[in-house]
């Protein structure tokens, strides 16, 4: 049986130069959050699309524009055709629980005196604002005030999420409610904020429906948001199809934001492609400096094998040291992720997202660090083993 | 034991026949379909021009008029005149669902579409799509005799289908063509 150096002769040889040591457990790491910071940016699009819809409630928007609700534009009367055309929809207090909404992405800036120029209002960047009726809350349960008070029917208010918040530079400035923004060149007051952690809603402005339709000065409707309660979305679907003047088309919320996460997959992918090319770039320089650090152990390897240890046993020793080495970088990778990229907001053109270090994304990043400490040690082992003894002695 | 062990794991797999529906779920009955096409069939727009509510008319159709004609788990087809050009007939397109008609105009689309529905002894439409079923698939050519059950001056009329002659039953081309779009997906929609 081969007889293997015990482990923690490996251990110990890792705090020998404790340079080296914090150069491989850094490089580790760096690769580690690299992987993991990708996989976090992918998750968390993916988790917060996915959480925005809901397979419970049917999209019915413009026909061709089911790609993009900002796009789409049905007439007002698709609402009233859906609440009394289909059976079976979600009622609350009575009323059944459609609701019409305007999606716009309009320029929104932060000023404090509300006093701004036009042309601040054009610099500013677009945000998704909401119209909202009554029936958006019950249709949206993922949606709720965190503070004061949603805005009033034609009033000059909004709602605010955090991440809206955010990007227009309000979070810097402590904006909270009172303040005011400036939305497509007019001033409105930030009446309550909402709240909707993990999906699209929480970057978003609300106010209210005939408001939004004034501003933007359209009559059309966005998309019209049912709860289907106990009718299928079949029900919808064939009401859609028979009332061709409606001219428009249906599908399950959950099915619209699938889509818009099919269409960030090579975004994702990009990611996290990017992410294993700099790792790799990364990993060469983890490589080089393990090398290093076996090669200046040449007659260390040598004077064990003159003591009767095997090559194999020497390998398996000098790959336990490379492995706790970078699955300690990996650890702390996973620790750095967990205490600053989780949660992070990641904001781009319309919208925000989260970043989600979860399960999956730790896997990747410790699977990272363990791929690095095997693959990583098998060439300067090979390099130090390869010498006969007598002239490994020497070296 | 070890190659019954592999063929009981890789029967699943390998099994590519889709699984039968139950017989009880409702289905368009067989005999809706006919072999001869029924005489004296008009163009869609000038049927929801002249027909009006609870008469029989013979239409001429081509199956689409959206990306997705057949309502799913429910009988209705969304049925376009022959007269207005799918995206196949237009040299050089390469839209993925050609029978969504994209390039027409909302006005003309609303004015050449009408809805086809297949209803039970009880009236009411069936809870099966229409899909697949005796050649019935997008870009299909059909000839229908119905009854107009419900139309309106703003675009709405729907037809209870009582005979349907499939003109060249395109099941296979239908079918690869619809599996193509759903395999192009939404890449191809944002074009």
């Amino acid at each position: 049986m081969m007889r293997l150096l015990p482990f923690d002769h490996a251990i110990r040889n890792l705090g020998r130069s404790p340079r080296r040591l914090a150069l491989l457990v850094g490089g580790s790491a760096l690769v580690s959050l690299l992987v993991l910071g990708a996989v976090a940016f992918s998750r968390g699009l993916e988790t917060s699309l996915g959480s925005s819809g809901l397979a419970t409630n049917a999209l019915v928007l413009a026909a061709g524009s089911e790609e993009s609700v900002e796009r789409s534009e049905i007439a007002p009367s698709v609402a009233d055709a859906l609440a009394t055309g289909v059976e079976g929809i979600a009622v609350l207090a009575g009323q059944p629980l459609v609701s019409p909404e305007i999606h716009a992405a309009l320029p929104v800036s932060l000023t404090v005196d509300a006093v701004g120029s036009e042309g601040d209002a054009r610099e500013a960047p677009p945000v998704l604002v909401r119209g909202f009726e009554p029936a958006g809350f019950a249709v949206h349960p993922q949606v709720r005030l965190a503070s004061g008070r949603w805005p009033r029917p034609g009033a000059d208010e909004v709602a605010a999420g955090p991440e809206a918040l955010a990007r227009v530079g309000g979070a810097a400035a402590g904006a909270r409610e009172g303040a005011t923004l400036l939305i497509a060149g007019q001033p409105f007051t930030v009446v309550g904020t909402l709240h909707a952690p993990g999906t699209a809603m929480h970057g978003e402005f609300w106010m209210r429906l005939d408001r939004l339709a004034q501003l933007t000065q359209r009559t059309t409707r966005s998309c019209v948001v049912v709860a289907l309660g106990d009718a299928e979305f079949d029900d919808v679907d064939a009401l859609v199809a028979t009332r061709l003047d409606l001219e428009s088309v249906a599908m399950t919320e959950s099915d619209y934001y699938a889509q818009l996460a099919e269409f960030f997959a090579p975004i994702r992918a990009l990611v996290l492609a990017t992410a294993i090319l700099v790792s790799c770039g990364a990993a060469l320089g983890g490589l080089n400096a393990m090398y290093a650090a076996f090669a200046s152990r040449v007659r260390e390897v040598g004077t064990l094998q003159a003591l009767g240890f095997g090559r194999t046993a020497i390998a398996v020793s000098l790959a336990i040291e490379s492995l706790v080495a970078c699955s300690a970088g990996a650890l702390l990778a996973s620790l750095i992720a967990v205490l600053l990229l989780d949660g992070a907001a990641v904001r781009f053109s319309m919208g925000s997202f989260a970043l989600s270090v979860d399960a999956t994304a730790i896997a990747a990043g410790l699977l990272s660090g363990i791929v690095l400490g095997v693959v990583g040690a098998i060439a300067p082992i090979i390099r130090c083993l390869s010498l006969p003894i007598p002239i490994a002695l020497r070296a | 034991m070890i190659r019954f062990a592999l063929v009981a794991l890789l029967l699943p797999i390998l099994q590519t026949t889709p699984p039968k529906p139950p017989t009880d779920a409702p289905r368009i009955p067989d005999s809706v379909f006919v072999d001869a096409e029924p005489a004296d069939a008009k163009c869609v727009s000038v049927a929801k021009k002249d027909a009006k509510k609870g008469d029989t008319v013979v239409i001429q159709a081509k199956i689409g008029g959206r990306a997705e004609p057949f309502v799913k788990n429910r009988a209705i087809v969304i049925i376009a005149d022959r007269c207005m050009k799918s995206c196949d007939q237009i040299p050089g397109d390469t839209c993925a669902k050609p029978w969504d008609y994209c390039c027409e105009p909302p006005e003309s689309l609303k004015a050449n579409t009408m809805t086809l529905q297949f209803t039970g002894e009880d009236g009411k439409v069936l809870k099966t799509s229409a899909q697949g079923v005796h050649g019935l698939e997008p870009l299909a050519l059909v000839v229908i005799e119905g009854v107009v059950t419900e139309k309106d001056d703003k675009g709405t009329f729907v037809v209870r289908a009582k005979r349907v002659y499939v003109e060249n039953p395109a099941k296979d081309e239908g079918a690869s063509l619809n599996d193509k779009a759903k395999g192009e997906g939404t890449d191809a929609l944002r074009e």
